[in-house]
C-alpha cells in the first residue's frame, strides 16, 4: 500500500486534493492533522483508478446531494406551493411553479456538490469521516469533477429559477438580496457567538424559501407564507443542530456554523430541550394562524414523536461521546420528515376543500 | 540497554515513610516500557543520562500516578497482581500520592528549565485526565463504538506515546514543526495500538502476561475489542454479552469460529494502521541527522511489540 504524506506549503499539495496530480490513481485522503504554523498535514493512499470499484456516475451523483437532506429544502418549498388556498391545485399547471420548483432542487444540489467540493479542501469533511456524502474521500469522484458539477447544477437553477423570477421581479430580487447577505454571514461565520449564524439558517430556510417560492409561483406572498416559514426555519435549525451535536467532542467552537459550540455539553442539552418545545410550538402556532383543520392538531401529538425521542436521547448523554448520540441525525431528519408530510396533507386538504 | 532507576527514596522525603513504602510497591513491579521507550530514542539522539534519567522518570511518575487514580476510579483491587493502593493503604493515600508524583514532575522539570517541555508535559497529563473524565462517562454504555473508544484513547493512551517520541527531541532542543508533528502522528497510532493490543489481553488473546480476563466487561465497560465484536449484535445479545463471567460464556454466545473471525478481522484492521504508522516511521529521515537514523529501524519494531505483544 502507498501512502505519501504533503503539508500545505508543499506545491503538489493542491494537486493531491483536487485529484489532478495523476489520471489513473486517486488519493484517498487518510489522516489529517493541523500544524500550529507549517499549516494541514495529510496522509494521502494512493490506490489505482482500477481496483476503486468506482459505482457509476449517477449513483455517486445522487449521494453527492444528499437525498436525505432533500426534504430541509423542498418540504418548506411545496408546503408554500400549497399555501395558496385554492390556488395551487387548481393552478398546477402554472408553468413558473413547477420551473421554481426544478430551479430550488438544482439550487439544492448545486449547494450540496459545492459544499461537498469546499468541505473536502478546507478538511471538514476529510477530518471527521461520518460528515458529507464522503464520495471524494472515497475516491469515487475527485474534487475537481465535484467543482464542476456544482457549476453545471448552478448553471441549470439559474436556468430554470429566471423565468420564475420574472414573476415579481423586484420582491424577488430583495429576496435573493436577504439570501446573499444570509449566505454570506453563514459562509463568514459572522456573529457566530452571538447565533447570527443560526439566525441566518433560520431565515434561509425559513420565511426567504417560502416567501421566494410563493412569489416565483404566484407573484404574491402572504402572512400564512411568513408563519409557515418560520415554523420550517425552526425545524431545520434544530436538524441542524442536532447534526452538530455528533461532533461536538474536542473540536475547536470556530469550525462550526453554529453557537451551541461555545457552550459547555449540560447548556447544550439544555437549550436543545428548549428548542425542541419552541420547534413544536412553532409548528402549532403556525397552523392555528392558517386555520388548518381541527383534525391535524391531535395528529401532531404523533407526527411529533420523533422529536421527542430525539429529546429523550440527548438528555440521557452523558458526555457528546455517549452511544446515546449515535444516529442523532437521522432521528432528527425523520423528525422533520414527519412533520412536513403532516404540512402537506393538511395544507393539501385544505387546498382541496378550497377547490 | 541500563537499568533506569525510576524511583529512589533518597528523592523522595524521608518523613513521609508510608509514601515511600506505597512508591515502593508501585514502582517494583512494572514494565517500564514507557521509560524503555525513552532509553531507546535517547540512546539514538545522544542524550546524556540526567537528561534521559529525567525523561524516564516524567512519563514513569505520570503514568504511575495515572494507574493510582485509576485503580481508585474504577475500585480494581489488584495492580500488578498485588493489591491495589487504595486498598492496601487507603483511598486518601492513593490519591494524595498520585497528585504528588504530578508535583514532583513539575519540580524535576522547572529545575532542569526547558519552557517548552514544561508546556508540552503539563499538556499532556491534561489531555489524559480529559481522557479519564470522558471515559467514565462511557461505562455502562453498551452501544458505544471503535471509533467512540479511540477518541477517548487518543487522550488517555495516546498521549503518553506521543510524549516519549516527542520530549527527547525537544531535550535536545530540536523544535522542527513538521518532525514533531510526524511524531505526534506516530504516537496517536502506536497509544491506538497498544490499547487495543491491551484490549484484546481482556478477552485473552495473545494473552502471554496473565492479564485478568473479562475485567473491563465486568466493570461495566466496553473495551475497543468488545465494542468490535459485538459491532452488529441486537439488544438482546448485547444484553446477554454484558452477563457474561467467564470467556467460556462470551464464546458460547458468539460462537468459536465467529470470536475467532472477529480477532482476525480486528488484527487486519489494526494492520492497517501499522502500515500507516511505518509510512510516517519512514518520513522521519529528512529530519534526522545521518547518526540518528536509526531510530527508525528501532521505532518500526514497535507496533509489533505494542499490538502483538511480541517481544523485543
Amino acid at each position: 500500500m502507498e501512502y505519501i504524506t504533503l503539508t500545505k506549503g508543499d506545491p503538489e499539495f493542491e494537486s493531491y486534493l483536487l485529484g489532478t496530480f495523476d489520471s489513473k490513481s486517486r488519493a484517498l485522503p487518510v489522516e489529517t492533522f493541523e500544524g500550529k504554523n507549517s499549516g494541514e498535514r495529510v496522509t494521502f493512499r494512493i490506490v489505482p483508478l482500477d481496483k476503486l470499484n468506482v459505482p457509476p456516475w449517477w449513483k455517486v451523483y445522487f449521494l453527492s446531494i444528499r437525498p436525505e437532506l432533500a426534504g430541509l429544502t423542498l418540504g418548506p418549498a411545496a408546503a408554500a406551493w400549497l399555501n395558496h388556498s385554492g390556488a395551487a391545485l387548481s393552478q398546477w399547471t402554472r408553468w413558473p411553479s413547477w420551473l421554481a420548483l426544478l430551479g430550488i432542487f438544482f439550487l439544492f444540489a448545486a449547494a450540496c456538490l459545492y459544499n461537498d467540493y469546499q468541505d473536502h479542501m478546507q478538511g471538514g469533511d476529510r477530518r471527521n469521516r461520518q460528515r458529507g456524502s464522503q464520495v471524494i474521500q472515497k475516491g469515487w469522484v475527485t474534487a475537481i469533477q465535484m467543482r464542476r458539477w456544482a457549476v453545471l447544477n448552478a448553471a441549470l437553477a439559474l436556468v430554470f429559477g429566471v423565468p420564475a423570477f420574472f414573476n415579481a421581479p423586484l420582491a424577488l430580487s430583495l429576496i435573493c438580496l436577504g439570501a446573499a447577505v444570509a449566505i454570506f454571514i453563514i459562509s463568514q461565520k459572522w456573529g457566530l457567538r452571538a447565533g447570527l449564524v443560526d439566525l441566518s439558517l433560520m431565515l434561509l430556510f425559513g420565511p426567504l424559501l417560502t416567501c421566494g417560492i410563493a412569489l416565483a409561483s404566484y407573484s404574491d406572498f402572504n402572512s400564512g407564507d411568513i408563519f409557515l416559514g418560520v415554523a420550517f426555519g425552526l425545524l431545520t435549525v434544530w436538524v441542524f443542530h442536532l447534526r452538530q451535536l455528533e461532533f461536538l467532542f474536542r473540536a475547536r467552537p470556530e469550525s462550526f456554523r453554529t453557537f451551541l459550540g461555545f457552550l459547555p455539553f449540560e447548556k447544550v442539552r439544555l437549550v436543545l430541550v428548549m428548542e425542541s418545545a419552541l420547534v413544536v410550538m412553532a409548528q402549532l402556532a403556525a397552523a392555528v394562524w392558517l386555520r388548518l383543520p381541527f383534525l391535524f392538531f391531535p395528529l401532531s401529538l404523533f407526527i411529533s414523536l420523533p422529536l421527542w425521542i430525539c429529546v429523550q436521547r440527548i438528555w440521557q448523554a452523558g458526555s457528546p461521546l455517549s452511544s446515546s448520540l449515535m444516529g442523532i441525525s437521522w432521528r432528527a431528519l425523520i423528525a422533520h420528515l414527519g412533520w412536513t408530510v403532516w404540512w402537506l396533507a393538511s395544507l393539501g386538504v385544505v387546498n382541496w376543500n378550497s377547490m | 540497554m541500563k537499568e533506569l532507576k525510576i524511583f529512589n527514596q533518597d528523592d523522595f522525603p524521608k518523613y513521609l515513610p508510608k509514601l515511600n513504602s506505597l512508591y515502593d510497591d508501585l514502582f517494583s513491579a512494572g514494565k517500564g516500557f514507557r521509560s524503555k521507550l525513552i532509553q531507546m530514542i535517547g540512546k539514538h539522539l545522544h542524550l546524556s543520562d540526567r537528561q534521559e534519567l529525567l525523561l524516564a522518570q516524567t512519563i514513569e511518575f505520570i503514568h504511575n500516578a495515572s494507574l493510582l487514580h485509576d485503580d481508585l476510579i474504577d475500585r480494581s483491587t489488584l495492580r500488578r497482581s498485588k493489591p491495589a493502593a487504595w486498598l492496601k493503604y487507603s483511598p486518601e493515600y492513593a490519591v494524595l500520592a498520585g497528585d504528588y508524583l504530578l508535583a514532583r514532575v513539575m519540580v524535576n522539570l522547572s529545575r532542569y528549565g526547558n519552557l517548552r517541555l514544561i508546556q508540552y508535559t503539563a499538556e499532556i497529563i491534561s489531555d489524559l485526565l480529559e481522557g479519564e473524565w470522558i471515559q467514565d462517562s462511557l461505562v455502562r454504555d453498551w452501544n458505544v463504538q471503535l471509533n467512540q473508544l479511540d477518541q477517548v484513547h487518543d487522550l488517555k493512551t495516546a498521549s503518553l506515546f506521543k510524549w516519549c517520541l516527542r520530549a527527547p527531541f525537544i531535550v535536545k532542543e530540536n523544535y522542527n514543526e513538521e518532525l514533531h508533528q510526524t511524531l505526534a502522528e506516530m504516537g496517536t497510532l502506536l497509544g491506538l495500538l497498544f490499547q487495543r493490543g491491551d484490549d484484546l489481553l481482556d478477552f485473552d488473546v495473545r494473552n502471554d502476561e496473565g492479564k485478568a480476563v473479562l475485567g473491563d466487561l465486568k466493570s461495566g465497560y466496553l473495551n475497543s475489542f468488545a465494542a468490535f465484536l459485538s459491532r452488529d449484535f441486537d439488544e438482546e445479545k448485547k444484553r446477554r454479552l454484558r452477563a457474561c463471567q467467564e470467556l467460556a460464556d462470551v464464546k458460547a454466545l458468539t460462537g468459536e469460529e465467529y470470536f475467532n473471525r472477529c480477532v482476525q478481522h480486528f488484527d487486519d484492521l489494526n494492520a492497517q494502521v501499522i502500515q500507516l504508522y511505518e509510512h510516517k516511521a519512514r518520513s522521519l529521515e529528512p529530519y534526522l541527522e545521518v547518526s540518528e537514523r536509526g531510530l527508525i529501524h528501532d521505532l518500526n519494531g514497535l507496533p509489533s511489540v505494542l499490538y502483538f505483544r511480541r517481544a523485543k
